[in-house]
């Protein structure tokens, strides 16, 4: 018997099945228990894409930074990492709000960049792997989370008061997005 | 519900995602059957199994209907949830042995060559797994390698030694010896 031999029989081996009747009206139950019908939760498709093409825009100022800041000297200073994410509150916009925010953005990190309070900036991409010990790894383009990590900038300052300072004037904000600022060791 | 059943995949997940119940039975009615026998064949002879796997696949499936984002099929989306769910009940089996007798079934008719059935239910999980998602389902190895989360070079060698495994037993009589 050849490998031919065993892929032709495999391949004619393919069936679908019929699930038992009774296993769509479970589902049916179960979905509806969960308030899933009925428009009782809003279109998560729809809510993730303008989400998403709003931060898409917004967040493409972390890749041009990484990319310029790279041949600056590095400032000097305590390093702080500022993770942006996209969270339920994040207001969206339309195609032209999506330019205006992408420019202010860029406005803001250049100003940081000038000033040698921001070392890199960059967007994260979407899904990922989070693994736990003991746990299989969940794939986060599959799984339900509240908010995401979007975009990540290194901001330089002197203390973590002038950090939050800077911070606090991410345009991010005003859009009702949420950001965390981290000290680095 | 005619109307539902002529539309597209992405019409229907649009409307189900806003709560549209005809829409979920008709993506049910349509990728169901494929899902289920891909489970049917993995759970190998507890097959009660594979209508709770079922039914855990869509639930999870609604869940996250966000996180579809339309780059791949959605039945490809929907096994990739399926075999998730296999994977975790698979690994609970493995910890917790546990075999009721109603569970198990003998071949029945509705197998078009149980010879297959009986070599690929004796094969080890791996070997199973990568048979029926390439040779039986028709999967390429990147497919493969984004639903398993191995790399598509994993996937084409643990095929190889899955065929070379699946031959020797199948050329063997019944209750040999297997390696």
């Amino acid at each position: 018997m050849t490998e031919d031999d065993i892929t032709r029989a495999l391949a004619a081996a393919r069936e679908d099945r019929t699930p038992p009747p009774e296993l769509e009206a479970a589902i049916i139950t179960t979905l509806r228990f969960r308030g899933v019908f009925g428009g009782q939760r809003r279109s998560p498709i729809l809510v993730r894409f303008v989400q998403l093409a709003a931060i898409a825009a917004a967040l493409l100022t972390g890749v041009w930074i990484g990319e310029r800041l790279a041949s600056r000297p590095t400032p000097s200073g305590t390093r702080f990492l500022l993770l942006l994410y996209v969270n339920p509150e994040y207001r969206t916009t339309d195609a032209a709000g999506d330019a205006a925010r992408e420019a202010e953005y860029s406005a803001w990190a250049q100003a940081l960049a000038r000033d040698g309070h921001m070392l890199m900036g960059q967007k994260i991409a979407w899904g990922g792997v989070e693994l736990r010990s003991n746990r299989p790894p969940v794939d986060l383009a599959a799984a339900s989370t509240p908010d995401e990590a979007r975009g990540v900038f290194v901001i330089v300052a002197s203390d973590e008061r002038t950090a939050l300072a800077i911070a606090k004037t991410c345009p991010h904000l005003k859009y009702g997005g949420r950001m965390v600022l981290r000290p680095m060791s | 519900m005619a109307d539902e059943a002529d539309s597209a995949d992405a019409v229907l997940i649009r409307r189900f995602a806003a709560g549209d119940e005809r829409s979920f039975v008709v993506l049910y009615r349509r990728h169901s059957p494929a899902v289920y026998g891909l489970l049917s064949r993995l759970v190998g002879p507890f097959q009660s199994e594979a209508g709770d796997l079922l039914q855990e696949t869509w639930i999870r499936a609604a869940s996250h209907l966000s996180a579809f984002r339309g780059d791949a099929q959605f039945r490809t989306w929907l096994t990739g949830i399926a075999l998730n769910c296999y994977r975790e009940w698979r690994r609970r089996a493995d910890r917790h042995p546990h075999v009721e007798l109603d569970d198990v079934v003998t071949l029945t008719e509705s197998d078009r060559d149980p010879d297959i059935r009986r070599v690929l239910d004796g094969l080890p999980h791996a070997f199973r797994e990568i048979l029926l998602l390439h040779d039986v389902e028709g999967y390429t190895h990147d497919e493969i390698a984004r639903l398993i989360e191995i790399e598509p070079g994993t996937s084409k060698s643990r095929l190889s030694r899955a065929r070379e495994l699946f031959r020797r037993r199948w050329l063997s009589p019944v209750g040999a010896d297997h390696d």
